[in-house]
């Protein structure tokens, strides 16, 4: 019984720990889609004031 | 007193230099592999030579330098890191030379350093009629490179020994993602094979659909990959990025070289439980500013130029370029004499700057690095502050990188010393290209590329280029990847060498 | 220097229409591979981009890679370097560069004569395409290009015969033996060392 919920155990964390990875490979594609972001809006800005 | 290392100092750094070039000939398996599946029969040869070539060096070293009962020292790991990138350099080259695609062996040997240290400038000529597998050899030295060829030593070779610690501190990463040394080094390598597989799955998938065959876009999108996030800048072919005139593919190669150009210990947090990191850590925070600043210098310039008027072009062609600059990749979507031609002074400096700049520390990425800016703007912030305050004030600054690090004279002064020291190969590298009689704007971009370990060139880099600059960017691309502190520690064993006291001093002092 | 050319054939036409064409072939033995009056090497392109930028231009080289098919239309890459009349891999001499090429936006169906792409084992389909020049094209994201209205397969593609390295061969087989010895060395070197202990 406790060898079952052990693997179980192990299998959870190791579920978790692998959607932790996720969750960081989507929270740093995040953060460069916001810089991309940024610098796009101050290009617009730049284009609309130097026209 | 400087003393004189001793025959069993020199002896231990030869013996580990041996295990370094076992590494390279064991790597060579997987583009032999490669040119065995594309039934490339002489490449296979070249890499047999090669392989036979490094496994015969490591055996001369194991038989005459091996040193029974001691281990190796901080030292002898920094000398091993800088030493051996050279003695690296010189067997990787191997195959690079059968192939014939080079003019001179130091050809090929600039092709590699330029690999190892991830820069991306290249001497190779015919890169369109290339085998698989030299190909395969060439990215893939980026990808090593960019984990450090010594951690890839530390992870299969030096398993459990106290010397390990020492190479690895001295490959410019002075970071600890992880108490043990050996599980840093898994850890790192565990990140770049996941993001291997999400990576080259999102470039292969863009390919297909821009209409690249299955067969050579499984290759294609593997090498991106590893150009891309190693922030080496290599591509398969000439035309290096503007090949596949594809958004798509620009977009996924960018997503992942500025993802491959942070810092390994922010990877670890954002991927465990500290997700907060990704905003208040300074190298993003500093690559954010400078980022932003020399994108508005770029949009001046463009403005000037009237090229590259929509949006899109300016995306596509401006800001994927100054990014693969700032981030020391070096991929690009134009011809190289464009920069100096299409961009006009203003946006091809506003590149040059953010290349001196460059990206985070303990990444793949060159440059003065984020984190070196932080501090610094930091410390000078912190002067003013103390100059305005009341004489009894103390005025302390702090920057946040995955913890929170004071400031101190000695941080401060070691950081600019740093700086200090790449401002100086830019500028002797610049000077020689003007001394050559190139133009100034193009001698400065492509030395500051070469010291930033960047890539991009404005044109002054190709084959037929004089060779005394060749071995200057050679010198600057191993002493920028490396953060000179190695490097200083070279020099100084051969000055200790050469001038110092004592025939049998120990100067470096191991266990029994 | 062409309607210079064509006055000369126009006037002394009868008697002058064969040494004229034998001066030509000369000529062009002379100056090199026989260029259509207004082919232009893409190295050409790329150092005056502005001076080119939106007119019709006529290249001749090798094509090299891959086809991208999109559509109706195709992107293919045309190399005109000397690398494209002789690879390295042909045993062609080492100049100096890398390669000089640029890419054509065609029509898919144009391509469909083109069977063999160069690379390692391959030498291209010999091409000359007439189209127009962009410097920083506005429908491909200001990628510097050509839309070709036209392309001829010159000369189809071939393989390339690489004859066999026998030195590198007996490198190898040198190299594995060396292993062996140092190998065995290392053997007994253990063996004398454990005795010690």
């Amino acid at each position: 019984m406790e060898r079952g919920t052990d693997i179980r155990g192990r299998e959870a964390s190791r579920w978790r720990r692998w959607s932790g990875y996720a969750l960081g490979i989507i929270i740093e594609s995040a953060g460069v889609a916001v810089i991309a972001l940024l610098a796009l809006l101050l290009m617009l800005l730049v284009k609309v004031i130097m026209t | 007193m400087i003393l004189r290392p001793t025959r069993d100092d020199l002896k231990l750094i030869a013996w580990g230099i041996g295990r370094v070039i076992l590494g390279i000939g064991l790597i060579m398996l997987v583009p032999l592999a490669v040119a065995v599946v594309s039934t490339e029969w002489i490449t296979v040869l070249d890499f047999l030579v090669g392989i036979t070539a490094c496994v015969t060096f490591w055996l001369i070293m194991e038989n005459t330098c091996r040193v029974r009962g001691r281990d190796l020292t901080w030292s002898h790991g920094l000398v091993v890191a800088s030493a051996g990138w050279l003695v690296a350099m010189l067997f990787g080259a191997i195959p690079h030379f059968l192939s014939g695609h080079f003019k001179a062996y130091l050809d090929a040997c600039f092709d590699l350093m330029s690999g190892y240290t991830t820069t991306g400038l290249i001497m190779i000529q015919d890169l369109d009629h290339v085998s698989h597998g030299l190909n395969m050899w060439r990215h893939l030295l980026t990808y090593a490179g960019g984990q450090g060829i010594i951690v890839i030593a530390l992870t299969f070779l030096f398993a459990g020994t106290a010397g390990a610690f020492k190479i690895y501190v001295s490959e410019g990463k002075e970071e600890q993602l992880l108490p043990n040394v050996v599980r840093t080094a898994r850890a790192i390598w565990m990140i770049s094979l996941t993001y291997l597989v999400v990576g080259s799955t999102l470039i292969y998938i863009s390919l297909l659909w821009e209409g690249m065959p299955a067969g050579r876009g499984l290759l294609h999108s593997v090498w991106l990959f590893m150009g891309a996030w190693s922030t080496g800048g290599f591509a398969p072919q000439n035309l290096n990025l503007l090949y596949y005139h594809s958004l798509f593919v620009e977009l996924a190669t960018m997503l992942i070289f500025i993802i491959g150009s942070f810092n390994f210990a922010l990877h670890y947090a954002v991927w465990t439980r500290r997700r907060t990191e990704i905003w208040k850590n300074i190298e993003i925070r500093s690559f954010t500013i400078t980022s932003m600043i020399a994108t508005f210098m770029l949009a001046i310039g463009f403005s000037k130029m009237e090229v590259y008027t929509t949006l899109t072009e300016f995306f596509r062609k401006g800001y994927y370029n100054l990014i693969s600059g700032h981030t020391t990749t070096g991929n690009s979507t134009i011809f190289s004499t464009s920069f100096y031609k299409e961009f006009g002074f203003i946006a091809m400096w506003a590149i040059t700057l953010a290349m001196a700049i460059g990206a985070s520390a303990c990444s793949t990425g060159g440059g003065f690095k984020g984190l070196r800016m932080g501090i610094v703007t930091k410390s000078l912030w912190g002067d003013i502050k103390t100059l305005v305050s009341p004489e009894s004030a103390v005025v302390r600054e702090k920057v946040h990188h995955v913890r929170d690090i004071w400031l101190d004279d000695a941080l401060v002064k070691g950081t600019m010393l740093v700086m200090l020291s790449y401002v100086f190969i830019y500028a002797v590298g610049g000077l020689l290209g003007v001394i050559y009689g190139y133009q100034p704007s193009v001698a400065f971009f492509d030395a500051a590329s070469a010291g930033s370990n960047t890539g991009l060139s404005a044109g002054l880099t190709t084959p037929l280029m004089p060779a005394l600059l060749k071995v200057w960017y050679i010198i600057e691309m191993w002493a920028g990847r490396l953060e000179f502190m190695s490097v200083f520690a070279l020099f100084g064993m051969s000055a200790a060498m050469i001038i110092g006291r004592g025939k049998k001093t120990r100067l470096l002092k191991g266990r029994r | 220097m062409a309607t210079r050319r064509e006055k000369g054939l126009r006037q002394g036409l009868p008697a002058l229409v064969p040494l004229c064409a034998l001066l030509i072939a000369l000529a062009g033995v002379l100056v090199g591979p026989a260029r259509a009056d207004d082919t232009v090497q893409v190295s050409q392109l790329v150092k005056d981009m502005r001076k080119y930028d939106g007119k019709v231009v006529t290249i001749h080289g090798e094509a090299i890679g891959d086809v991208m098919v999109r559509g109706t239309y195709a992107w293919i890459t045309v190399n005109d370097d000397r690398y494209s009349k002789k690879s390295i891999e042909e045993s062609g001499e080492l100049i100096g560069m890398s390669n000089s090429g640029i890419g054509v936006w065609v029509l898919e169906r144009d391509t469909r004569d083109i069977k063999i792409y160069g690379g390692y084992k391959n030498k291209g389909a010999e091409v000359r395409l007439t189209g127009v020049f962009n410097r920083a094209c506005h429908e491909h994201g200001g990628d510097t290009d050509i839309h070709a209205t036209s392309l001829e397969v010159l000369k189809p593609g071939y393989p390339f015969s690489h004859p066999f390295p026998y030195d590198k061969l007996l490198t190898v087989v040198l190299l594995t033996c060396a292993i062996g010895l140092l190998w065995y060395w290392r053997g007994i070197k253990s063996k004398r060392y454990a005795k010690q202990e």
